[in-house]
């Protein structure tokens, strides 16, 4: 284990250091720290022993809501309209649909079933071209980002390939890139562990659960370490039980990578749960009826499921659904 | 575990045994005491003796009907799945051979067998070619359907990757199609044995189909049932070959 030494002034007033957390969270591929408690605050002369990996934590997690006050807008889609051909002319999955993702945000995206939330991320995605408007994903068009292997997807299904292993799983977006294998192994590896299925790497995916399997997948997306992460109802084929601890894993494995996530769902809890931000869809053609900014504190507990503001939030986030359908309606009645 | 699956098997096909023993014995016994001859319907133990006696030669045609079948189905399916790999990839060609493909299939091949004699000789290639014949089309066909049914999915996952599409046969259409390509190996493997046998019937100077055509010449009906076993041993040896092949290859269906 390695352990840094602070010295010297500290001066950086109103900065807090993040509690330490009461159950000491994992840190990206290294054992659990014992650290001694940070003080509140950070100033004056002082000598404090972290573990590398505990600073790894604390940094990242000030420097993340000091960088999302100013950070860069990563996805930016402006005016977007999807329609599909069929033989029975065309279908408009999305209408007119803007938004934007700062760099390291959590967006999640909430609508009735069918309103083109998929469609959405398969645009974003670079996987089918926008019939007007514009995405841009990092600054460049979906297509050039996806080229570049700044986007990572997790679908409903964990879509794994059944004579892999788990750590294979992991390796396959490193093989894409052309990766060495001694270098796939070893950052699969470690990745598996930030997932929590290090003792499972040579397991098949028949032989894990499901929850472990969705796992899997999101250590899949991470391995390439994305800009942006593109959620496609991840954990919606999963009992509550094993969501709710997914829920929980997700937002631990985020903070540490900072990536930018863009979460579709139809479960209004697990959105607010989640996200910075949670945008309202309504339904066919898709497009954005209401904006909610959700305020929570993090790091986020499961305990924040029964507290009162997080059940107001769900409520908003209910009505603002409901108006949705009910507009969607009104137009096409 | 093992030991309990073994017994649960046997005790599966323990009613087919006893029922295959059961057709022996009435073919040993029941057969002359209902006064039926022996060139009708041989009694087991004479096609026995007759597998066994180093005069006819068994072994010897037994060897060349499993030269030609095994190397006319190793011919036909390696043709078979390179056409099939040809087809996904390039668009063009499919949609001016498949449907050909599709119509060849049933043509009855045994048909053509004295045509093969004509354009290849009286010799083992005329009976190779017939055997990778019989071979080619379900491989082409299953292999085809196997390369095209890939999960909707997994495509756009590996897509967003940008994976090239040499990576995507190799990573995703290979593997995926493994089940559907030993569909078509293990239809192939028996009808390659059908394949030479066939073609032996037209002309042949050795292997099992010859033997079957002399010995059913001069009414002798135990060394025909000798070759006749002789070549269902070898078609279900192919066969098995296959599927421990399959077992051990595609470890994950089974399981999952």
């Amino acid at each position: 284990m390695v352990r840094v030494t602070i010295q010297g002034n500290v001066r950086q007033r109103g900065l807090r250091w993040p509690q330490a957390p009461a159950k000491p969270r994992e840190p990206p591929g290294g054992a659990l720290p014992r650290q001694t408690n940070p003080p509140e605050r950070l100033h004056g002369k002082m000598s404090l022993q972290y573990d590398a990996a505990f600073l790894y934590l604390c940094v990242n997690n000030v420097q993340r809501s000091v960088e999302l006050e100013t950070a860069t807008v990563d996805i930016n889609i402006q005016q977007l309209s999807v329609t599909y051909a069929t033989h029975n002319g065309s279908i408009p999955a999305l209408h007119d649909l803007s938004l934007t993702a700062r760099s390291g945000e959590f967006v999640a995206v909430i609508g009735p079933s069918g309103c083109g939330k998929s469609t959405l991320l398969r645009a974003v995605g670079g996987l089918i071209p926008p019939t007007s408007g514009t995405i841009t994903v990092g600054g460049v068009a979906p297509d050039t980002a996806r080229r570049q292997r700044r986007i990572s997807f997790v679908f409903q299904k964990p879509v794994l390939l059944p004579w892999r292993t788990a750590r294979q799983n992991v390796e396959v977006p490193l093989q894409i890139a052309g990766w060495t294998r001694s270098r796939r192994v070893e950052t699969a590896q470690r990745i598996l562990q930030l997932v929590g299925l290090e003792a499972f790497a040579d397991a098949y995916p028949h032989q894990l659960s499901g929850g472990m399997q969705q796992r899997v997948a999101l250590a899949r997306a991470l391995v390439l370490e994305p800009a942006a992460l593109l959620l496609d109802e991840p954990f919606s084929a999963l009992d509550e039980l094993s969501r709710e601890r997914l829920h929980v894993e997700l937002l631990r494995i985020w903070e540490l990578t900072g990536a930018t996530v863009l979460f579709v769902t139809h479960a209004l809890t697990e959105a607010v749960f989640l996200a910075d931000r949670v945008l309202v869809l309504s339904s066919s053609p898709g497009t954005i009826v209401t904006e909610i900014p959700i305020k929570l504190a993090r790091p986020r507990t499961l305990a924040l499921l029964e507290q009162e503001d997080f059940l107001d939030y769900v409520i908003l986030a209910r009505q603002a659904l409901r108006r949705g359908q009910e507009e969607a309606k009104a137009l096409t009645y | 575990m093992q030991k309990d699956e073994y017994r649960r098997s046997f005790r599966r096909y323990s009613t087919a045994l006893l029922m295959f023993g059961a057709v022996l014995i009435f073919l040993e016994w029941g057969m002359p005491a209902l006064g039926i001859p022996a060139f009708v319907l041989p009694a087991p133990s004479r096609v026995l003796g007759r597998m066994l006696d180093p005069e006819n030669d068994l072994l010897f045609h037994f060897g060349i009907t499993a030269l030609e079948g095994v190397s006319g189905f190793i011919v036909g399916s390696l043709a078979g799945f390179v056409l099939a790999v040809t087809f996904v990839h390039v668009r063009a060609i499919e949609d001016a051979l498949y449907p050909w493909a599709v119509v060849l299939q049933t043509v009855p091949l045994v048909a053509i067998a004295p045509l093969l004699v004509i354009w290849f000789g009286n010799g083992i290639l005329a009976r190779i070619v017939m055997s990778a014949l019989f071979t080619f089309f379900p491989v082409l066909v299953n292999t085809t359907r196997g390369l095209r049914r890939v999960d909707r999915a997994t495509m756009d996952l590996l897509q967003s990757y940008a994976i090239t599409r040499w990576q995507l046969f190799w990573m995703l259409r290979m593997p995926n199609c493994l089940p559907f390509l030993f569909t078509g190996l293990k239809i192939g493997s028996t009808l390659a044995i059908i394949g030479a046998i066939v073609a032996q019937f037209a002309g042949a100077g050795q292997g099992l189909g010859f033997v079957i055509t002399i010995s059913t010449y001069f009414l002798q009906t135990d060394r025909a049932f000798a070759a006749i076993t002789a070549a269902a041993v070898l078609g279900m040896s192919m066969y098995w070959l296959i599927i421990g092949l399959e077992r051990w290859l595609i470890f994950w269906e089974e399981l999952g």
